[in-house]
């Protein structure tokens, strides 16, 4: 297979997350991923997908095996790593108290090569004001304007935890077509956790399901 | 780009973060530092060989040092994001983990800020001490001086240290 974006070989947690029962640890994670395509981890909660996000985009190595990104393991330089990942979350942080576009000026100045002309495009795109205040956003213009602010730096990779949750479903349809032209144009690949069935059916094109930070399953989305 | 240059920059963005960082806060920012500051300074007033019979004036002298370190870092590790809003007080570093820098980097700014606050403080806390030292009829030894950067500069900078290692 040719231009292989994310590589994962034999990931395991080095110490299981959380006590008693409820530890546990991810086990024996391996895949491939080429450039250009969506990927879907799809589990129960405590599976291990927030887990599978936090070992990539962390500020430790809390794994064995290798995690590569572009052929490269991504803590030989974690900062080259983050430079070419844009990740979104409901646990990312930010300036509450002052607006997208100020947010975006403060923060975005961190990456490379930071469009803000881009971020103002996919606002726009994304019907959320540049000028609201982060704080004061609902949890679907907050996860519009994490995209838009990962967007804008271009990255290789796109990690999406949890992203579709409160968005609702016509916006959903577009985001996915959003997706698809940011894979076109930027050449970069998406992962995204997610629960929602018609997603794993319509949309991804790999998908990973998790079940006690193992997955069960991984291969190409098939159509049934 | 050789990995100085590349260091360099990374802690000219996070200069360049912070000054956006204190644009809305500089003003109140300052003033405890400040108010501490004074304090500290008076207090380092008393020559160090009435410092030495009176214990509670060390200990006080301390706890002034602490608040004056605390209250300079407190601007860069804290976001007072929301003091109107949901009183939420949460780190800096948690808006910047995911992004393209460095934690040591990240420190490193933030110790150089508390440094030049505080070798200018033991600077002027020298003069004082040196002056009322004099002024008191005492010899002015270097035990004056070693008295005023352990306070003002050396233990400062451990605490900074430690704020910002676990901050």
């Amino acid at each position: 297979m040719t231009n292989i974006l994310l590589q994962a070989k034999e990931v395991s947690s080095i110490k299981p997350r959380g006590f008693g029962k409820k530890a546990f640890r991810l086990q024996g994670i391996n895949f491939i991923l080429p450039n250009g395509y969506i990927m879907g981890i799809v589990g129960k909660n405590g599976a291990g997908k927030t887990t599978f996000f936090d070992y990539i985009c962390g500020e430790k190595k809390k794994y064995k095996g290798e995690f590569l990104l572009e052929g490269r393991e991504i803590f030989e330089d974690h900062l080259w790593t983050l430079d070419r990942i844009g990740f979104v979350s409901e646990k990312n942080e930010f300036m509450d108290l002052r607006t997208a576009a100020q947010n975006a000026q403060m923060l975005g100045g961190f990456y490379s090569d930071f469009d803000g002309e881009l971020f103002e495009n996919m606002m726009e795109r994304f019907c959320v004001s540049k000028s609201k205040t982060v704080g004061k956003m609902s949890r679907g213009e907050f996860f519009k304007f994490q995209i838009a602010f990962a967007a804008a730096h271009k990255p290789k990779l796109f990690l999406l935890d949890e992203a579709t949750a409160g968005m609702d479903p016509v916006f959903r349809q577009d985001f996915y077509g959003i997706l698809r032209d940011l894979i076109q144009n930027e050449s970069c690949s998406v992962i995204l956790s997610t629960h929602i069935e018609e997603e794993i059916e319509r949309q991804l094109d790999y998908v990973g399901v998790l079940e006690e930070g193992r997955f069960i399953s991984f291969g190409e989305n098939l159509p049934a | 780009m050789d990995n100085k240059e590349r260091a360099r920059r990374e802690r000219e963005k996070i200069r360049e973060f912070d000054k956006e960082l204190f644009r809305y806060t500089g003003q109140v920012a300052w003033f405890l530092p400040g108010l501490f500051s004074f304090i500290v300074l008076v207090m380092t007033g008393i020559p160090l060989q009435a410092v030495i019979t009176d214990r509670g004036m060390a200990a006080t002298c301390v706890i002034m040092v602490t608040w004056v370190t605390y209250f300079v870092l407190q601007p860069y590790i804290n976001v007072t994001d929301s003091l109107m809003q949901r009183q939420k007080k949460s780190g800096t570093w948690s808006r910047l983990k995911f992004l393209p820098v460095s934690k040591g980097a990240y420190r490193r700014v933030r110790e150089g800020y508390l440094f030049r606050y505080l070798w200018k403080l033991a600077l002027a806390g020298c003069i004082i001490q040196c002056a009322m030292t004099a002024l008191d009829g005492g010899t002015v030894t270097v035990w004056n001086f070693l008295y005023v950067v352990c306070m003002l500069l050396v233990y400062p900078l451990c605490m900074g240290w430690l704020l910002l290692l676990t901050g």
